[in-house]
This record gives structure tokens, C-alpha cells and sequence, in this order.
């Protein structure tokens, strides 16, 4: 069939098998070889900022979805896997009981929202471009803003410009992918200022993407880090919202601590979690044999 | 030049779909609809009845963790038994492994085997290998007409609808465990923890009342809905048995730790199943 239409455009299946509507996610950027398309039953609103076009939906089985210039961000469905894997494993393993973290992105709230989870945290700083998002999504998805409380301090500029000096114990950059603004964070300057931001023996985490099939997200977030921490470690796990299905975290920190194990569980508020546990964590480490080898087939060389 | 889309029809909430170069083969059989289309990104794609069965870029994790974890987990097995699997891929890794004797497949759609033979060749060729026995049939029946035990049965099977819907029953589960012989093992393809949660929960429950060491453990798959698979292993010998053996062959996604990370199930699939 021909699917006509661009990435988060609504398109409809007619005359075949299971007509609807559906939004298109393109989730090969550069060079489309998969598309997803999420079935929908309404457009709840939408708004121009002045950064990016935000929408929410209500779809046929992931609840509600915020799509941000046509790329799906979050669903209430299973947004609790990515949010749970980037938030409790670096707080499962930070030595020092973590006072003070800074979120840099994640407009949506759900990330900000596990943290908050954690009533040791003192002070949560949260940085996104775009307060338009954090507004709109206020409304849409009280879910997300459920444990935000006045320890949550909200700052609207662009995250490639924090300027702060060993503040935070915990630093998580839940960004988009790197295009527009989103590409800030893929930069040298992004890269020092998280190790600068950062207290002794602290973690800030930024997205791994994926090892394999290799791309070059991959490639040049393991360079930045290697390049601005003396350790980084990459962990991942099987998402349906993600392309490839999953996705990679990159831990990065100048302590030589092993994030493999999480010897601080008991600070984990695990009444409060869907999806991570102890063993979650651990096995988040281990890569398949082609992360770290590749495979014989090699995409386009074939 | 317009693109071309071949579209997973498994779910209506969620639709993959894969851009492809040219249709390879595709007609209607007996049975399903057997379509072959070529892609760079992913190689050569299988569909059944519109779904996406393999590619050739990531079908390792599901047949290598389909296949290794069981026999591994065996002291000595030698009479295996897959269902379903006329691709070869899950043959393919069963015959890595020295002391298999014989390799009974039971495919009800012969079309499936001799087509995959010619597309697929590393896979396809193996069922002339001398271990190999093929027989078409109605894997139900075939169970409940022959005598023969196996140390190990795989129920390598497309998605419950249609005829593979018997194959998710609890008659055709008693029926696998009664061709076992003493601490043989079964693994079935066991669906997505997102999406098929209540059906997990159905087979392990029938699980549990059949055999000692019920376990689920998972796979990333990525053009599978969801990104992943999950697999039922089902013996009266726990599957750590096949820790710390050495795997047969060159694996492109199993190893020691894989093996056993992929045990590992978060929060709310354990609440459903433990």
C-alpha cells in the first residue's frame, strides 16, 4: 500500500484491515525504513509555541499521547518504563544519599515526577526550552505531575546554557532527538557543563540511543561522554514506544562506582513503581552479543 | 518514485510498517498468506498472513533464545521436537548441538518449508540435513497420535488466531507435556508483556499446574510489536541448569549473562504472573 502523509500527520486506513484513523511517527529520521502509526480516536488540542508544535491524543489503547512536531514523546500507557529505568537506576547507586538533582528536559513531567517520588531529594531543578509543554501538560496529564511539589524549581531557557558548579548530586537529560534545539544537547559545550554541574561522586545520565543497529547517535553521544567524563556505562531495555524497540541510556561519571548493582535499593520507593526492580537493573548492563560485535547482516549492505 | 509500505496487520491500535524495495513471493496457500519482500534496512522480511515473522537483521535474538535456553538446560537431550517453524531458523540453532539425534518438525503448511528453502537458504537447506525428520501435519494431532517422547519440544508458532489459536489451549499444553520424557522441556513463543499481558498470565497459570519450573523470560526483537517477545519455559528441571554451559556455534545475541538477564521481568509482570 502507499502510505501518503508526513511524520505526525494523521492518515486513514480505508477499505482494508482495521480502518481508522491513525497519526504517523517516523521513527527513522534520516532515512525512513519503519514506520510506526498509533491508532487515535481524537485530537484533545493542540498549540504553536515558539518552539515546536505540541499535540495531545487520545488514542484506541495508550491512553493519552503528547506528540511534539510530529514525533510521539509519551503515552500514559507505558511511559512508566523509559521514566522509571532513567530515573531509579542512577538513584539505586549514587553513594551519598542525593539531595539535589536537575532534570534538563522532559517537558512532559513524568521524569521530574519519579524523582519527586524520593522525599530525601531536597531541591529538583527542572530545565526545558519550552514552558508551553510543561503548561499544556500540567492539564492533559495529571498522572505526570502527581508528586511535583514546591521542591520542584521549573526554569524555561535551553538546557545547552545551565551554568552551574558542583550544585547537583543527580543531573538526567531526557531530551528529543537531536534536531532543532534538540541539537544543543548533542554538543561539547552541553557535555562540560554537565561534568561542571555535577558534585564530586555524582551521575548525570543523557540518552544512549541505540548499539546496535549502530547508529550515529550512538556514536557520538559515547564519544561526548568519554570525551567529558572518566566513566560512562550504557544501559538499556525493550520499550514499545521507542524506535528499535528500545532504548540506551548513557551513565556517565567521574566516580568509580558499578552502576550494575543497585546497593542502595532500599532508598527506592518501590510501592510507587510499575516497572523497575532490582533485577531490572542489572540486566539493564548486559548487552546482547551484537551490541557489542555487531551482526552479519549489515543494514543497506546487503 | 513512490515508496512502498508492506504494513503488520497483528494489532489495530499499533501498526508497523516496513519500507520495501520488491515483493519476492507472495501467494495465498492452503492455510496463509506467505509473503516475501526485500528491504535494505532489515534484508529479506517473512509475513504470514500479513505479520511480520522474521527478517533477516534480527531474528538471532528470537531464534537463538528460542532454541539454546532449553537444550542447554537438558543433560542430554537427543529426540527434539519443534512446531510450527517451517522457516528453519529455529532448526537451524537446535542442530548446533552434538548430542541431538533426531529433529522431528511438525508444520501443518508445506509451502512454508519449501518456500523458506529457496529465500532463506542457511535456513531452508538444513532440512536435508539426516536428523531432520519434516512432517506435515496438524500439530495437535500429531500429538495426540504419536507414541514418540522428546526431550524437548519448542512450539515455534505464529500468534494465537486462526489454527495456531488451538496451539495456545491448555489440551494442547497437556498434550506437550505428556510427549516429554523424565525432566524434558518445552519452551513455547509466549506473546508481549504490553500487549498480551492477560494471556501471559493465562499460560503460566496452565504452566504452573503442569510443571516444578514454570519461568518467563524475553527478547528484543525490533520489528515485533512492542520491540520484543517473550518465551514460556515450562520443566521440571529449572532452566539455571543452562548457566555455564558453553553455546554451540557463533551466537549473535545469546550469551552467559544475556541468558540469564533475560529472566529478569519488571514490576508489573511479575505482580500478573508470580
Amino acid at each position: 500500500m502507499t502510505i501518503k502523509g508526513t511524520v505526525g500527520q494523521v492518515i486513514e486506513y480505508k477499505n482494508g484491515v482495521h480502518d481508522g484513523l491513525y497519526l504517523l511517527d517516523d521513527e527513522y529520521a534520516e532515512a525512513p525504513s519503519q514506520l510506526t502509526a498509533i491508532r487515535i480516536e481524537k485530537l484533545l488540542t493542540e498549540h504553536k509555541s515558539p518552539y515546536q508544535h505540541i499535540s495531545i491524543y487520545e488514542t484506541s489503547f495508550y491512553g493519552k499521547m503528547l506528540v511534539l512536531d510530529g514525533f510521539i514523546q509519551i503515552t500514559e500507557a507505558d511511559y512508566f518504563c523509559y521514566h522509571e529505568m532513567i530515573t531509579h537506576v542512577p538513584m539505586a547507586v549514587l553513594p551519598a544519599e542525593p539531595k539535589s538533582a536537575l532534570v534538563i528536559g522532559g517537558g512532559d513531567g513524568a521524569a521530574v515526577n519519579e524523582l519527586a517520588k524520593y522525599q530525601s531529594l531536597e531541591r529538583i531543578v527542572w530545565i526545558d526550552i519550552d514552558a508551553d509543554v510543561v503548561e499544556i501538560c500540567r492539564k492533559h496529564f495529571p498522572t505526570f505531575y502527581k508528586f511535583h511539589d514546591q521542591r520542584v524549581e521549573f526554569i524555561a531557557m535551553n538546557g545547552a546554557d545551565i551554568d552551574y558548579k558542583h550544585e547537583f548530586d543527580l543531573i538526567i537529560t531526557d531530551g528529543t532527538d537531536f534536531v532543532g534545539e534538540g541539537a544543543d544537547l548533542a554538543s561539547k559545550k552541553f557535555y562540560k557543563a554537565l561534568a561542571a554541574a555535577l558534585k564530586p561522586g555524582g551521575i548525570a545520565t543523557v540518552l544512549g540511543w541505540w548499539a546496535w543497529p549502530e547508529s550515529d547517535y550512538y556514536e557520538l553521544t559515547r564519544e561526548l561522554g568519554q570525551a567529558n567524563f572518566e566513566h560512562v556505562h550504557y544501559y538499556w531495555f525493550i520499550d514499545p514506544s521507542m524506535k528499535h524497540g528500545y532504548m540506551g541510556i548513557s551513565l556517565m561519571t567521574n566516580s568509580d562506582l558499578d552502576p550494575t548493582t543497585p546497593q542502595y535499593f532500599n532508598r527506592v520507593p518501590t510501592h510507587l513503581i510499575q516497572y523497575y526492580n532490582a533485577a531490572i537493573h542489572s540486566a539493564a548492563f548486559v548487552l546482547p552479543t551484537c551490541f557489542i560485535s555487531g551482526t552479519d547482516f549489515v543494514p543497506g549492505k546487503s | 518514485m513512490p515508496k512502498k509500505w508492506i504494513t503488520d496487520r497483528l494489532h489495530d491500535f499499533y501498526r508497523i510498517s516496513l519500507l520495501y524495495q520488491e515483493v519476492l513471493f507472495d501467494e495465498y496457500t492452503n492455510y496463509q498468506h506467505i509473503q516475501i519482500v526485500s528491504t535494505n534496512f532489515f534484508g529479506k522480511v517473512l509475513l504470514l498472513d500479513g505479520i511480520i515473522q522474521l527478517t533477516e537483521l534480527d531474528n538471532a535474538g528470537y531464534h537463538e533464545m528460542i532454541a539454546h535456553i532449553p537444550i542447554l538446560a537438558h543433560d542430554n537431550p537427543k529426540q527434539v521436537l519443534i512446531v510450527g517453524g517451517g522457516d528453519g531458523g529455529t532448526l537451524q540453532q537446535v542442530l548446533w548441538h552434538a548430542t541431538v539425534e533426531q529433529v522431528v518438525v511438525c508444520e501443518l503448511d508445506l509451502r512454508i518449508v519449501e518456500v523458506c528453502k529457496q529465500f532463506f537458504p542457511n535456513f531452508g537447506k538444513l532440512f536435508d540435513d539426516d536428523r531432520v525428520q519434516l512432517i506435515i501435519q496438524d500439530a495437535f494431532e500429531y500429538l495426540q497420535v504419536t507414541g514418540r517422547k522428546f526431550d524437548i519440544i519448542i512450539a515455534d508458532t505464529t500468534d494465537p488466531i486462526g489454527e495456531a489459536e488451538k496451539l495456545f489451549a491448555v489440551e494442547f499444553y497437556e498434550l506437550m507435556v505428556k510427549a516429554l520424557t523424565y525432566n524434558g522441556v518445552i519452551v513455547t513463543q509466549c506473546e508481549q508483556m504490553y500487549f498480551d499481558l492477560q494471556l501471559i498470565k493465562r499460560m503460566m497459570d496452565i504452566a504452573r499446574r503442569l510443571v516444578q519450573h514454570p519461568a518467563y523470560y524475553h527478547t528484543l526483537v525490533p520489528t515485533y510489536p512492542g520491540g520484543g517477545i517473550g518465551f514460556l519455559y515450562m520443566s521440571n528441571s529449572p532452566w539455571e541448569k543452562g548457566l555455564d554451559k558453553p553455546y554451540p556455534g557463533q551466537m549473535s545475541y545469546l550469551n552467559r549473562d544475556i541468558h540469564q538477564a533475560a529472566f529478569a521481568l519488571p514490576e508489573f509482570l511479575r505482580d500478573i504472573i508470580e
